[in-house]
Order: structure tokens, then C-alpha cells, then sequence
């Protein structure tokens, strides 16, 4: 089986080698986790091996998240123009052809392009704009399936406000692995740590340990050989 | 009854009449310092006797009266530097500073201690050491580092310490600095200000654990005023006991 390396510094060895090429990833957490960092990493890594990749945005225009790489040292810009990468803005206020687009369009950019590495940043939009739990459920599972279809490894993140399930509840059973990040309020003093886990991950032998991880220079980096403590006194 | 009391501590940091720091140690003692104290040595010839370095002994607890803390600090650390030892100092009953001032008015050769301060973070000295004041701060998200030491913000961010010993350890084995290693762990009994017993427990474990996976020998100190649960939950891990 063939895994893609997923970029982040202490991860591919908690999963296994790395995502199994094809599948579909949910990155779940609140704001300021690190979601968009994640996905940007996770791109630029494709982008170091040749992958072509795919990042559309559903929020974050096309140079603010050129300056959010660059900020890592990511140089997106030449990537772009040597076609090895494209950034879409979609609107996330017109679900309907948003949406549209998405299960018709987006398969065949990602088989025209043999893109490799896709990204859909952030999902909560599209999960919000259905009126109900079973046309969301359907829209969604028809997109994923489309993309798997296409061979395309996918990125999607999607917000939790606490607890480890996303907004909706709907997304992390329909993809085929769920990156939960946290953000703990671990202390008597509130200081915050940041933790992750890998909640599911289908066709891999995956670490079910709590890990902190950290928003560095360097993009994310997960401390596997640490480990996360809540201070509680009796 | 503690002596390890204000007066006390500035007296044990005032250079005692005699002693030139600053000039080459002479002694028949390799290691041995002008500054060690008749009831200091006491100390160390008694760790001497009792703790003879065998190297399936990785888990050393040492069991004493608090007003002994620092004397016991001072005899491992000649122990440990004769012994050609590096290591960490997991700071948590006092801080940093507080060990440099201490080994260097008792004429130490530092080289051989990396400092994990929990107490100097969020409430640091006035910059006046010649040591530190052209140290920049190297923000590491979990600590901040420079020169010898990593300071974590609070002596109750458990995860912070854990974060921040594996990546020196890391470093210490990727600079491949040679020799045994060791972690020496000061204030278990303060910690308990921060975990219930048995979380404070889980916690000394795990990382006394991961040290003697990595081949690092810990010394831990304990004394009256720690949980007698949380000190009979050590003895049961530790491969030897001292008591001093």
C-alpha cells in the first residue's frame, strides 16, 4: 500500500508510515489550533516531492494564505507558477453552486492536473449551508466518495468548539481517518497545551495516545515521545 | 526544623572567608572544592559508601530531612562530576539561578549540568548575572531556552517538563556528549502543590521510565512532608534506596 507522508514532524510514525494514498482525512479542532498550518505543511511537503497539489479555500483569500507559508519559510508563490500548484477561493456564502462545483468540476480538475495532495479548508461552511442532517450527510458522502474515485489524497478540516466530535458530528464518520487537535486548559492557571490524536484511521495500525504538539517556526510539530498532563488537585 | 531558611541560604551563598573561587583547584580529591563544607563532606562520604554506581541501578531514591536537601544536592554533584557524569537538574524547589550561584560559590565547574527550570519564567531575576546578560531568549512554545537551562513557564505544566526533558535528552544524545547521564529531580514535595499523590505519582514514574529507557539514571529526593503513598509508590519503581 502507498502512504503519504503527511509533512508534520513526529506524525507519520504514529500512523503507520503515512495517510494511505487515496484516502480522506478529517483535521478537527477549534480556531487556533493549527488547522490551516496543518494543511499548508501538509501541501509543502507534497510540494518538496514533486505531488501536484490542490488547497481550496473556503475562507482565507489566496495571499493571506500565501503569507500564512511564507511565514513558515514556505515559498508557495514559485509553486503556483510552475503549475504544481493551484489555490482556489470558492464562495462559501452560495452553497448550492459551491457545492455543485465541488462534486462536478472538482473530480475532473484533480484528474486533469493528476493532482496528488488535495485540501479543502475550511469545511464547517459547506456543512452549515444544508437545512438538514440527511441532505448534509448525502452531499458530503457523495464528495468524498467522488474523491476517492479520483486516487486524490484529501485534507478536510472542520471546527469542534470542545469534546472530540466535529460541529456537525457527520464528517469524521464518512472519511476514512479523523486528526482531532486540542486545545487544553491543563492547569490550575489555565495555561494552555495543545494535543493531538488520531481518532480513526482506517487500514493503518495508528498510536491511540494523546501527544502534545506545538505551532512552531517550522510549521507543527507533535512530541510523540511526551506526554500530555492535566494538573488537578483533590 | 528546616535550616534552609532565608539566613540560611544567604549564608551558604556568602563567600566564606579563604575560599579564592576564581583560582585553579588544588586537592588530592579529584573534584574535590575548596568550598565543601566539613558537614558537606559528611554527606558525600556517606553517598560515597552507599551508592556505589552499578549501572542495572537506574532509579535512585534517597530518603532525608528536608534541612538535608541541599547538602545532599552538593555531594551529587561531586559525586556525579568525578564520576565524569553529565546531566539535568530539574528545578522545582529552587531555581536555576539559585544552583549556579550555589555551585559556583562552592567552585564548581558547571559544564556538566543542563538546568530545567520551572520558577524563573514568569517571574525572572533582574538581569544582572554577568552570565546572562547577553543571553537572548530562544521561545520554544513550551519553554524558552539559553545557555545551560530551559525555562518552562510553571512548575504545574507537567506537559511542558516532559516536552522539555526529552528534547534536551534528545539533544544530549544527538551531540553525542559521551559519558552516563543523569536527571536529578529537587522538589518532589513541591510539586505536590500542583497533582494529587497519585497523579504526581504517574507522573514521576513515566519520566523516570522514559530516562532509564534512554539509560539515564535518576536521582530522586525525598523527603518528610511528601505523601507517604506517593513515597512508598516510588520505592516499589526504584533499583536502589538511600537513606542519608
Amino acid at each position: 500500500m502507498i502512504r503519504v507522508s503527511t509533512g508534520i514532524n513526529g506524525l507519520n510514525e504514529m500512523i503507520d508510515g503515512g495517510i494511505p494514498a487515496g484516502h480522506s482525512v478529517a483535521i478537527i479542532g477549534p480556531p487556533g489550533s493549527g488547522k490551516t498550518t496543518f494543511c499548508l505543511q501538509y501541501i509543502w511537503d507534497g510540494l518538496q516531492k514533486d505531488d501536484h497539489c490542490l488547497y481550496i479555500s473556503l475562507e482565507e483569500e489566496e495571499d493571506r494564505l500565501l503569507q500564512t507559508a511564507m511565514n513558515y519559510g514556505w515559498e508557495f508563490k514559485k509553486y503556483i507558477d510552475r503549475d504544481m500548484l493551484s489555490l482556489i477561493k470558492l464562495d462559501a456564502f452560495d452553497i448550492t453552486g459551491t457545492m455543485d462545483r465541488m462534486l462536478s468540476e472538482l473530480p475532473k480538475l484533480i484528474n486533469k492536473n493528476g493532482v496528488k495532495r488535495l485540501v479543502i479548508d475550511p469545511f464547517i461552511h459547506i456543512e452549515m449551508g444544508f437545512a438538514d442532517d440527511h441532505k448534509r450527510r448525502v452531499n458530503i458522502y457523495e464528495l468524498i466518495r467522488r474523491l476517492a474515485k479520483t486516487g486524490v489524497t484529501t485534507l478536510i478540516t472542520t471546527e469542534n468548539l470542545e469534546g472530540v466530535h466535529s460541529h456537525f458530528g457527520i464528517l469524521e464518520s464518512i472519511v476514512d481517518a479523523v486528526f482531532l487537535l486540542q486545545i487544553i486548559r491543563s492547569t490550575e492557571r489555565g495555561a494552555l497545551i495543545y494535543a493531538f490524536q488520531v481518532n480513526k484511521m482506517r487500514w493503518s495500525a495508528h498510536s491511540k495516545d494523546i501527544k502534545p504538539y506545538a505551532i512552531t517556526g517550522r510549521g507543527i510539530e507533535i512530541y510523540r515521545e511526551s506526554n500530555v498532563y492535566w494538573s488537578e488537585k483533590e | 526544623m528546616y535550616k534552609d531558611t532565608a539566613e540560611g541560604i544567604e549564608k551558604m551563598l556568602k563567600p566564606e572567608p579563604m575560599v579564592i573561587i576564581e583560582q585553579p583547584v588544588v586537592s588530592k580529591s579529584p573534584g574535590m572544592s575548596p568550598g565543601i563544607q566539613s558537614q558537606d563532606e559528611e554527606v558525600y562520604q556517606k553517598l560515597l559508601k552507599e551508592y556505589i554506581f552499578d549501572k542495572s541501578e537506574k532509579v535512585v531514591s534517597i530518603i532525608l530531612d528536608p534541612s538535608m536537601i541541599l547538602k545532599a544536592d552538593l555531594a551529587l554533584f561531586r559525586l556525579l562530576s568525578e564520576k565524569k557524569m553529565k546531566g539535568i537538574l530539574l528545578c522545582v524547589g529552587r531555581p536555576a539561578e539559585f544552583y549556579i550561584e550555589l555551585l559556583r560559590s562552592k567552585g564548581f565547574n558547571q559544564d556538566f549540568l543542563f538546568y530545567l527550570d520551572t520558577l524563573t519564567f514568569s517571574s525572572p531575576r533582574k538581569q544582572q548575572e554577568p552570565h546572562s546578560s547577553n543571553i537572548s531568549y530562544k521561545h520554544v512554545f513550551y519553554y524558552q531556552e539559553k545557555q545551560n537551562m530551559k525555562q518552562i513557564p510553571h512548575p504545574s505544566d507537567f506537559t511542558a517538563i516532559d516536552v522539555a526533558f526529552t528534547s534536551t535528552v534528545e539533544e544530549f544524545v544527538c551531540n553525542k556528549s559521551g559519558g552516563e547521564l543523569f536527571l536529578l529531580i529537587d522538589g518532589i514535595a513541591s510539586h505536590q502543590l500542583y497533582l494529587k499523590p497519585s497523579s504526581l505519582g504517574a507522573f514521576v514514574h513515566t519520566l523516570v521510565s522514559k530516562a532509564r529507557n534512554w539509560n539515564i539514571t535518576t536521582f530522586l529526593l525525598l523527603t518528610d512532608g511528601i505523601d507517604p503513598i506517593l513515597i512508598s509508590t516510588i520505592k516499589t519503581f526504584s533499583d536502589k534506596i538511600i537513606i542519608l
